[in-house]
């Protein structure tokens, strides 16, 4: 018999061997979502959260921070900041006329209304033809007043002019603002800046990059300054004194600035600019309140303001976002000024309208068309300049340092609903959040018109899993707690609805075949799978059924179509009506959870097509029906706040106190009205997906939860909203652990968008009209892809936009075509602006370089060295003349000698004659003497040009070193030119324009040295020159004293 | 008629004059809002910017369809134009609201913001959003003023009594140091020091209109988590407006201690706080009243700032957010009820005036 210490020894290691063998499989299943148990979640008003978190009051502020608040958080202990694009900043422009008139006849020529009305052109701000008249719009009243025979519909009073209503006056506003300076000092690097509508921080940027680059919006004063003088002194204004002034008074504009936050700063320095550009500027300092009624309460042709310091938040994250272009673009949905109101001045521009609304509406057939109308509107848009886009701020989400699970999104920041899944402090199971507000008066929790803030939404969130969703990062449709398949014929095309889809007659309130009224065909099919939902259990406990879907659909539709219902709910019903009116039938496939949608849709992102056509299931259908029997049977709640504001009845909230008692009340009622809504999940064939039994549990189910919790939302996310105190402000999660939930913290988790980069682009110099390729090094998360523009710094022009080929990972090269760079000036340098962009981030990266042409280089070279040549040319002109005058003095010696010889043979013959054979002995004597001397003579003058000639073979001699240094610079040119095309390091800094200039600066160098020779040698042969002059100058002195000499002797 | 006989009928006379006063005043008020343009201004401003948000909010919801977008805004503004009362002319906006707000019939607030305050959920009856954050305004503001008039009203006339001690002068320093420190930003350092710092007091308040809102469901735990949260704040109002009544009081008993009577009786012999008792504070009295009356009423109308630096919102924030969201029923109830209550205090000043005081002529 072993002894019990063996059995304790095998039992320990039997144990042992069993938690290691299982430790690996535990470890591989996905930990359920979500990462804490608790969250308390409590309101802190902005000015304290730096200290809530100093003091872990909470482990998160939810609101995002501003810069101000940002800085002074910056190097506080344990605290971190997690930033998100979340608002845009602009300067609103009043582009009102001052002069609105009627001129008889219709013209359908602006210059010729101009000349009509005795107007520069550019003062005619709009005109359109009548039957027999033409209204215009004037920018400033004539100084020399109007036809008699025009009639003035509106004149502004006490504004001869506004200076915003020129076209001109506010696109070149956009080159009055340094952005740069903005984002750095005003919002602390906080910022991105942004130059139209659409920027970097919107996905769609990328299809409009090359759109925006071409106006290349730098600050620039001066070229404000000049269109102001084109504009101003085209249309009659002078410029006093540093002030522009019209019909004798300095042009003048209000603006009214908003003090709260960074908008103070900007509308000031605008202001400065505006009045260094010679407009006197009055500043109002306004809060929201005031702002607004001088704003948006006052018709824009009453001028109570000319600019105005907007801000706008920024919204969900959207892949194919039209809407920019139709708010802040365009004039059809009442955000441009005269804000829609039919009695006011309103700006319009029907062509940026038509664009806009196509764009946003989905009326087009094709991506490219749906591209095309929104560049060419945004293009429009960047034309008019209604609005001067400054900045995209950058909000700051500030937490402890050991906050884990952070997802940033790039559109909601931290109150990402993937956060609230993954979100955890290590080795605590409470996170406390803190945020602005728990509740305000328009925090309401109702899935069927409520949920219309933050403050509601964000909490909801955590509680209620949506069926699709959208990437963090891109925007794109993401299929959540339901995957889904896309088909679809459109835009043109049709689809057979199957003869078993069904539709919800609202005035019989049942579901019945689709094929009854006629709906037999459709543009696209979803086909979604709830397999996710279906079969897990909702907060209460209670399955989540087939039912639960199909049931609140038929709400959903019985409130959109039911006579009586949507009359009640018509906020509610009509922009519903809008969506449904587009669905076709549903599929039920109860047996497989999956649910067929059929719609006529179509968008050429299938994703969107889904996206249009899912729909959650946010609490169980008994809650809903007892939602319904309250605002429709009971008539004592609203479900959405107008139905609220005009009955005067509170809007129903199921975390209300008072809303959550009469909730139970009717809950309780229901269990005797199971007919009346069995029809909502029954389906035409008599098939009821639940039972009375089942009804009757689940209503007990939900009075049990209300009786515990005093709250009536009961959902399906990964937490449990278990308390809720509105006076107070705060409200507690409690995580969901039901082993049938199916959502894991991994596929929640996304973490911090990876960085997009443009490394290196690599540039040869380009020769014009020849092929050449460009190379870009990206980093960042595939799919990459690069776009690149090569605009005219000069001009803005854009020569060419297109995509790069991928040649490897991280690796693109632009090719550009003989054809493309034959576009290009030979003497030019090109701006290359090269934007990367993920597939997996909506923020893309953008580089601009330096792309020169090699001609450019070529010609200094040329340039340096024809100077060069022209320089020896003109040496070896004044050596030539040198070698001309030697010899002209050569033959004036020679003559001068023969002359003298000839002379002195003559006097010696008369002397020999004179004096007789024996002086005449002498004489001959004394000629050879003569003679030799002169001999001597010649030899020394011999000997001196020889020495001149020396030199001049020395001068030649340079002249040859020297051209064969500028073989040698040549060469050099050569060689630089290969190196720079072999060498991909030296080009990518020539990129930077440095290379390039310090090569020609060491030729010009190379050139400098041998003309310096070159200039030594000539001074040289000069000195020679001279030399010898003095030379020979000298000799025919000394000849002359000796003639004169022996002549006397 | 003796004097006593005609106290009703003079009274009464007062009576109806001040009645007069308030009619006039609530149709001047009503004048100013409407006839200037204000509340319209402001709310055609709000028209436009929920617009705003309404297009944004169909943007999310329509998704990629929404043809009838620009409908569906259309009837929107309409909805809104009728419903904050833009399709009326001024008259027949704001003054039926004076006339039904003098027979306690205010009506509902146009405002979120108001409806914030009371922590209702809109549709907010006037009435009750000022009945929300009457009492709030009252337990913060009202008992301090109670507490200051406790310590100023004895100890001031003392104070008054050794004119030129140190006393005298500290008091008179203290005074001018308050009257020039905002009651706000000494909230702010009470806060930061004795709420984070010494964390003895909350950090934050809202906690408390949880426990004003529900006294009655349980008033014992109500009663110790609002002294809570009430101490600090109260402490905070104390010590910032208590130089003020010191000083005021001050100044009245001043005047007495140098009367002759008072002289004679300190020259009689009587003991320091009997001369205090029976000969200043008898006679000032009657002013002290008039100072605590309504100082008592005017402090219903709150503190905007200190309320907002506590996140206390009461009668001040109540105020603040009507006016600067132009919600003209709460503008007017608000002015009807705080003039009501000074007239009330004014009439019975005037019934104390002839108690305290025989010798106030009627």
């Amino acid at each position: 018999m072993k002894k019990p210490a063996s059995y304790i020894f095998l039992a320990i290691l039997f144990v042992s061997l069993a938690i290691f063998i299982a430790t690996p499989a535990t470890a591989q299943v996905p930990q359920k979502a979500p990462a804490t148990e608790k969250i308390i979640w409590k309101r802190v008003p902005l000015e304290a959260a730096a200290q809530a978190l100093s003091t872990r009051e909470i482990d998160l502020y939810l609101f995002a921070l501003r810069p101000k608040a940002l800085q002074e958080l910056a190097g506080k202990p344990g605290i971190k900041v997690y930033f998100a694009p979340s608002g845009l900043v602009d300067i609103g422009l009043n582009p009102s006329p001052v002069l609105l008139v009627n001129v008889p006849g219709v013209f359908n020529d602006k210059e010729a209304l101009a000349e009509r009305l005795g107007v520069h052109p550019l003062v005619i701000a709009y005109f359109e033809p009548q039957e027999d008249k033409t209204y215009v719009e004037l920018c400033a009243k004539p100084l020399g007043g109007l036809p008699d025979d025009v009639e003035v519909v509106r004149e502004a009073e006490n504004v001869d002019i506004n200076p915003f209503c020129f076209r001109e006056i506010r696109f070149s506003l956009n080159y009055a603002v340094d952005r740069d300076f903005i984002v750095k000092n005003i919002y602390a690097g906080y910022a991105i800046p942004k130059y139209a509508l659409y920027g970097p921080d919107d996905p769609v940027y990328v299809e409009l990059a090359d759109v925006i680059a071409k106006y290349n919006f730098v600050y620039d004063p001066d070229r404000v300054k000049q269109t102001f003088e084109q504009v101003f002194s085209a249309i009659g204004a002078e410029m006093r004194d540093g002030v522009w002034t019209y019909n004798g008074k300095p042009i003048q504009v209000q603006g009214i600035i908003r003090t709260e936050d960074e908008r103070l700063d900007i509308g000031r320095l605008f202001a400065n600019e505006l009045n260094n550009l010679g407009i006197q500027v009055q500043v109002l300092e306004l809060t929201f309140g005031e702002a607004i009624t001088k704003v948006y309460a006052t018709d824009p042709f009453d001028f109570e303001w000319f600019f105005y310091t907007e801000g706008w938040g920024k919204g969900a994250i959207d892949r194919w976002d039209p809407w920019n272009l139709a708010f802040f673009g365009a004039a059809w949905l009442g955000w441009s000024p005269g804000w829609g109101v039919p009695e006011w001045w309103n700006y319009k521009n029907s062509t940026i309208d038509f664009y806009s609304r196509n764009a946003a509406l989905g009326l087009v057939n094709s991506k490219e068309q749906w591209i095309e109308y929104l560049r060419k509107g945004t293009d429009l848009a960047i034309q008019e300049s209604i609005r001067i886009w400054l900045v995209a701020v950058l909000s700051g989400y500030a937490v402890r340092e050991d906050l884990q699970g952070v997802t940033v999104d790039l559109g909601a920041g931290l109150r990402s609903l993937f956060n609230f899944r993954t979100l955890n402090i290590p080795g605590k199971d409470t996170l406390r959040i803190g945020h602005l507000w728990i509740w305000t008066a328009r925090t309401v929790w109702n899935p069927l018109g409520g949920f219309d803030d933050v403050y509601s939404v964000d909490p909801m969130r955590a509680t209620n899993d949506p069926a699709i969703w959208r990437h963090p990062f891109t925007g794109e449709v993401l299929d959540y707690r339901v995957s889904f398949e896309v088909e679809t014929a459109g835009p043109e095309g049709k689809l057979q609805v199957p003869s078993d889809a069904i539709w919800w007659d609202a005035e019989n309130d049942r579901w019945i075949p689709a094929s009854e009224i006629g709906r037999t065909e459709a543009t696209s099919k979803v086909v979604f799978d709830y397999s996710r939902f279906i079969g897990t259990k909702w907060h209460h406990g209670q399955e989540i059924t087939f039912a639960d879907l199909l049931g609140y659909i038929a709400e959903l539709l019985d409130i959109t179509y039911d006579p009586v219902k949507s009359q009640l709910e018509a906020a509610i019903a009509g922009p519903s009506r809008s969506i449904y009116d587009i669905l076709v039938a549903f599929r039920p496939l109860p047996d497989e959870n999956k649910l067929e949608v059929y719609l006529n849709y179509w968008h050429f992102d299938p994703g969107y097509i889904a996206d249009f056509a899912a729909f959650g299931i946010p609490n169980p259908f008994e809650l809903i029906a007892a939602m319904d029997t309250l605002a429709f049977v009971e008539k004592l709640y609203a479900l959405d706040e107008t139905r609220a504001r005009s009955e005067n009845i509170p809007q129903l909230s199921l975390v209300i106190r008072e809303h959550v008692e009469d909730v139970r009340i009717t809950l309780n009622d229901l269990r005797a009205q199971y007919d009346r809504y069995k029809a909502f999940f029954t389906l035409p064939d008599g098939t009821t997906l639940m039972s009375m039994e089942e009804w009757n549990r689940r209503i007990d189910a939900a009075i049990s939860w209300i009786d515990r919790y005093g709250l009536a939302w009961i959902s399906q996310g990964p937490f449990m909203l278990t308390s809720f105190d509105k006076d107070a402000q705060v409200l507690t999660l409690e995580a969901f652990r039901d082993p049938t939930y199916p959502m894991t913290i991994a596929e929640n988790f996304f973490g911090i968008p990876e960085t997009v980069s443009v490394l290196r682009v690599v540039s040869p110099l380009i020769a014009p009209g020849e092929p050449a390729k460009i190379t870009v090094q990206v980093s960042g998360p595939e799919p990459l892809s690069v776009r690149f523009i090569i605009r005219d710094p000069a001009t803005g022009e854009v020569i060419t936009s297109d995509w790069a080929t991928q040649t490897a990972p991280g690796v693109f090269t632009i090719e550009l075509s003989a054809e493309i760079t034959s576009k290009l000036a030979e003497f030019s340098a090109y701006e290359l602006i090269v934007t990367a962009f993920s597939g997996q981030i909506a923020l893309p990266d953008e580089r601009v370089v330096i792309l020169q042409t090699a001609a450019a280089t070529r010609k200094i070279i040329q340039e340096e060295i024809s100077g060069v040549e022209e320089r020896i040319s003109n040496v070896e002109e004044r050596i030539s003349g040198i070698e001309e005058r030697i010899s002209d003095i050569e033959s004036s010696i020679e003559n001068l000698r023969e002359s003298l010889q000839q002379q002195f043979e003559s006097r010696l013959e008369a002397l020999r004659e004179a004096l007789g054979e024996r002086v005449t002995t002498s004489i001959q004597e004394l000629a050879a003497g003569v003679s030799r001397s002169i001999s001597d003579l010649s030899d020394t003058f011999t000997a001196g040009l020889r020495d001149v000639t020396e030199g001049l073979r020395e001068v030649t001699g340079v002249t040859e070193e020297l051209s064969n240094r500028i073989d040698a610079v040549s060469s050099r040119v050569e060689e630089v030119r290969s190196e720079l095309a072999s060498s991909i390091d030296r080009l990518s800094v020539a990129v930077e324009g440095k290379a390039d200039k310090s090569d020609v600066q060491q030729l010009s160098d190379m050139i400098t040295e041998v003309l310096t020779k070159a200039e030594e040698a000539g001074s040289t042969a000069s000195t020679a020159m001279m030399v010898s002059i003095a030379n020979l100058v000298l000799l025919l002195v000394a000849i002359a004293l000796l003639v004169m000499r022996r002549g006397g002797g | 008629m003796s004097a006593r006989g005609r106290i009703p009928r003079i009274l009464a006379k007062r009576a109806i004059l001040l009645s007069v006063a308030l009619v006039v005043i609530m149709l001047l008020t009503a004048v100013i809002l409407g006839a200037t343009g204000y509340d319209e201004k402001i709310l055609k401003a709000i028209v436009v910017t929920e617009l705003q948000a309404y297009s944004q909010a169909l943007r999310q919801q329509l998704k990629g369809s929404g043809e009838d977008i620009e409908k569906l805004i259309k009837e929107r503004e309409q909805f809104l134009i009728s419903y904050y009362g833009l399709d009326k002319p001024w008259w027949e906006r704001v003054i039926p609201m004076a006339f039904n707000a003098m027979i306690l019939n205010l009506g509902y607030s146009l405002s979120e913001e108001v409806a914030n305050i009371a922590g209702l959920q809109p549709p907010v009856r006037v009435s009750d959003a000022i009945l929300i954050t009457l009492p709030r305004t009252i337990i913060m503001l009202t008992i301090a003023q109670l507490i200051s008039i406790a310590i100023a009203l004895p100890l001031a006339p003392f104070i008054a009594y050794r004119r030129g001690s140190i006393w005298d002068k500290l008091s008179i320093s203290y005074a001018a140091f308050t009257n020039a420190l905002p009651i706000w930003w000494l909230a702010i350092v009470a806060i930061y020091f004795v709420g984070f710092q010494l964390k003895i007091a909350p950090t934050s308040y809202r906690g408390v209109i949880s426990y004003i809102n529900r006294f009655w469901e349980d008033p014992f735990t109500s009663f110790i988590n609002i002294l809570y949260y009430a101490y600090l704040p109260i402490i905070v109002v104390v010590i910032g407006i208590l130089g003020g009544w010191l000083y005021s009081v001050r100044a009245i008993a001043i005047r007495v201690v140098s009367e002759d009577y008072v002289f004679m009786a300190k020259a009689k012999g009587l003991p320091e706080r009997q001369v205090i008792r029976h000969y200043v504070l008898r006679v000032i009295a009657g002013p002290a009243m008039t100072l605590i009356i309504l100082g008592l009423a005017g402090s219903i109308g709150g503190f905007i700032i200190t309320e907002s630096v506590f996140d206390w919102p009461g009668i001040g924030l109540l105020y603040y957010a009507a006016i600067t969201t132009g919600d003209s029923p709460t503008i007017i109830g608000l002015v009807y009820i705080t003039t009501l209550v000074y007239i009330i205090a004014r009439f019975i000043l005037e019934v104390l005036y002839v108690i305290l005081d025989p010798r106030v002529s009627l």
